[in-house]
């Protein structure tokens, strides 16, 4: 088979597999592509922050729905590719092409699930077993995960990370020194940057009569890695470094997204009704040119143009998958009595521009979109 | 924390100042922000009627998220014992004993109780007060309210208990005011002289001078850790854990230079088995997909949050770091590894008891 990205694009979006040769090819030119980027991307809005997908290879396909085909919109993915879906496989084997076919409009950045023990323990390793009929294609991707950056910066003003702070960091210039490409270690910063979880009141209460700068307000996680830290850190954080807000994912969020700290911080997740079980929304959080801040919220991919698990239809090759899944105007979802629900719930008020506004309290029939179309004109248009 | 418990632990570098100053009552009434998803403690105590099942106890259990409830018989009027998951997996080995060796597994749709008539010839379902402390490693232990921690801690150490019951004597008769663990103890300690407790500056040294040798100074690296392999079944495991009076056993990839730690089964995982229709066949799975089914379960338990696989820590991993690490995930030990994955010991709870009086 001659070397096409678009080609192997085209058959992810159908979610075909692709072989195992291509796989290493694919692993090896994007490692090449990596190893020039340093640990902290920068990035220029507007950009859409995806969280959390673990292998939801059919919310993938909703994501680029809502909020534009690659390349047209340009994404910061936040980790956490795989594991516990059905199509971490497809799901990642896709990403990796579009980051090799359009290196400035997608930043992949390493979650704690990019990692070797926890692939083996929470289902990657298996599913790359069961689809490959051995640990070869799981080798390959592993090894890639070492080289995934560890944090973006956007327009010097909003931080994005896969889990949170660490207290050996109080700079993002410490990250940049940071020897990332290897296996994550268990404690130490670039633990912490990918497990850390934010709380609103830390585990010990701060006594003793010590500066502000040194309040106990990190704490042990429970996860076994990295910390659980509070306002302050962040505080502290953003004002060191001159940043405006931070953004996260790791966090399962039953809304889709979770603002806290006075919106300092946020959580962004992208799997809808996780593990399809837990019956919660995703979001995406697009980023508009003036650093406007906007969570699309989305529900899980209607079932009859998804295949259960164990029940996979055949795309007849050639099919346009932009086809299946008609444009603005065509209401394909509107037997789906979910997001008929999601629909109906929004209520009328205008729409505030620069503020963050949950997305069921929007009427944005009057919405003006920025000069800047696609990513506009797609949300106006899905609401609609 | 005041300032002369901590100038006392200071100047005789013992914990003996904290211990003395607070009671096991004291640490009953403490209380658990709840920030922890992975393992809260239940907001009152629990203990179970002795006429329970042996399903229902073990319901009991992890449906509280504990791991030891003491027995209480209504017609004798008091504590007959405790139940933890080692008695629940004492009484499947025992059971499954008493089938052939080269019988085939028994049919898929009979639960444990079933197994038991057949095998006890048919006697109901088993009270659990028939198999309180059945593994002979969880003797009923009490401690008044009003005793300082000390003496709990002395209790841990020299009775090998791995929780004491709180007694909170009132007017009439002994009032059951909660299960002191070892777990809390852990937590006192982490709290109160830990490096992150915000008590001192993380920078410098804890003040508990014990606290601060590796683990490799206090003699814990280096002993033979028991293990078993992914291909083992879980049955096997239990077998193993129950033969070393061992609660959890490694699993690991044995190999030229040592063991990697891939996973790791402890009793408590029995709740897997006997709790869920049909689990008892999970005993017969080979004990690594029974390790990451038991993991994918745990974290959608804990709203979403994965755990690390194995909690570790290294040999120069301070005494203090482990104690706060156990303290804050709630487990029972540790596995301490070199490099990335090499076991070379583990460290629980039950060796830290005797430390703390150090």
């Amino acid at each position: 088979m001659s070397w096409d990205l678009d080609v192997f694009i085209e058959q992810l979006y159908r979610k075909q597999l692709l072989t195992e040769n291509i796989i290493k090819e694919l692993c090896e030119k994007t490692k090449e592509l990596l190893v020039r980027e340093g640990n902290v991307a920068q990035v220029a809005a507007p950009v859409t922050l995806v969280g959390d997908v673990h292998g939801q290879f059919y919310d993938v396909l909703e994501i680029f729905k809502i909020g534009g085909w690659a390349p047209s919109t340009s994404y910061v993915f936040l980790g956490d590719y795989v594991d516990r879906g059905y199509y971490s496989v497809e799901t990642i084997t896709l990403l990796v092409c579009l980051k090799l076919r359009w290196p400035d409009r997608i930043t992949l950045v390493r979650g704690n699930h990019e990692s070797r023990a926890v692939t083996q323990t929470y289902g990657f390793y298996a599913e790359c077993l069961r689809k490959y009929g051995g640990p070869s294609v799981w080798t390959y991707f592993t090894d890639l995960f070492d080289y995934l950056v560890l944090s973006v910066v956007i327009d010097n003003t909003i931080f994005c990370v896969h889990g949170g702070l660490s207290p050996s960091i109080h700079t993002v210039d410490q990250i940049r020194v940071l020897d990332r490409f290897r296996e994550i270690p268990h404690e130490g910063a670039m633990a912490d940057l990918v497990w850390s979880d934010p709380v609103s009141t830390p585990t010990y209460s701060v006594a003793g009569p010590l500066g502000t700068d040194e309040k106990g307000d990190f704490a042990i996680s429970p996860r076994g890695a990295g910390y659980i830290f509070g306002k302050e850190v962040t505080r502290k954080f953003l004002e060191v470094n001159g940043l405006g807000h931070i953004c996260r994912a790791h966090q399962l969020c039953m809304e889709g997204y979770q603002i806290l700290f006075d919106d300092m911080l946020s959580t962004v997740w992208s799997a809808p009704n996780y593990c399809y079980r837990a019956g919660n929304m995703a979001s995406v959080l697009q980023i508009g040119p003036d650093l406007q801040r906007y969570f699309n919220v989305f529900g899980p991919c209607p079932d009859q143009d998804r295949d259960m698990h164990g029940r996979d239809i055949e795309f007849a090759t050639g099919t346009d998958l932009r086809a299946r899944y008609p444009g603005p105007g065509a209401d394909a979802a509107a037997d789906d009595p979910t997001v008929a629900a999601f629909r109906k719930k929004r209520a009328s008020k205008p729409m505030v521009p620069g503020a963050l506004r949950d997305p069921f309290e929007v009427d944005d029939t009057d919405f003006q979109p920025p000069p800047e179309g696609n990513i506009a004109k797609i949300v106006a248009q899905y609401f609609l | 924390m005041s300032d002369s418990i901590a100038e006392a632990i200071k100047s005789e570098g013992s914990l003996n100042a904290l211990f003395n100053s607070t009671t096991c009552g004291d640490l009953m009434r403490a209380v658990d922000s709840g920030s922890n998803k992975l393992a809260s403690r239940p907001t009152h105590p629990i203990c179970l009627d002795s006429e329970l099942s042996v399903t229902e106890g073990c319901e009991a259990l992890a449906a509280n998220k504990i791991t030891s409830a003491p027995i209480y018989d209504a017609a004798k009027g008091g504590f007959v014992g405790m139940l933890d998951y080692r008695d629940l997996v004492a009484y499947v080995l025992s059971v499954l004993h008493k089938v052939a060796k080269d019988a085939p597994p028994p049919d898929a749709t009979l639960e444990v109780t079933d197994i038991v008539k057949r095998a006890l010839s048919n006697k109901g379902d088993v009270p659990i007060k028939l198999i309180s402390n059945l593994s002979h490693l969880n003797p009923l232990a009490t401690v008044q309210a009003s005793s300082c921690v000390r003496e709990a801690v002395e209790d841990f150490t020299q009775k090998r208990a791995h929780r004491l019951i709180v007694l909170e004597p009132d007017s009439e008769a002994s009032q059951f005011a909660g299960i002191l663990s070892q777990s809390t103890i852990a937590a006192l300690v982490a709290s109160r002289v830990g490096k992150l407790a915000g008590v001192t500056n993380p920078k410098e040294k804890c003040i508990w001078p014990t606290g601060n040798k590796t683990l490799e100074e206090v003699g814990l690296v280096g002993k033979e850790v028991v293990s078993v392999i992914p291909e083992d079944t879980v049955l096997e495991a239990l077998y193993t854990m129950h033969e070393n009076h061992l609660s959890s056993v490694a699993i690991v990839e044995r190999g030229s230079h040592g063991n990697d730690l891939v996973g790791s089964i402890s009793m408590t995982d029995i709740k897997m088995v006997l709790s869920a229709r049909s689990g008892w066949r999970r005993l017969y799975e080979n004990c690594y997909d029974f390790f990451t089914s038991l993991r994918y379960e745990q974290g959608l338990e804990a709203g979403g949050d994965d755990r690390v696989p194995t909690y570790i820590v290294h040999p120069h991993s301070t005494l203090i770091a482990t104690i706060e690490k156990l303290a804050a995930t709630r487990a029972h030990r540790v596995w301490i590894c070199s490099g990335a994955s090499r076991l070379v010991g583990v460290v629980s709870l039950s060796d830290i008891m005797p430390l703390l009086l150090q």
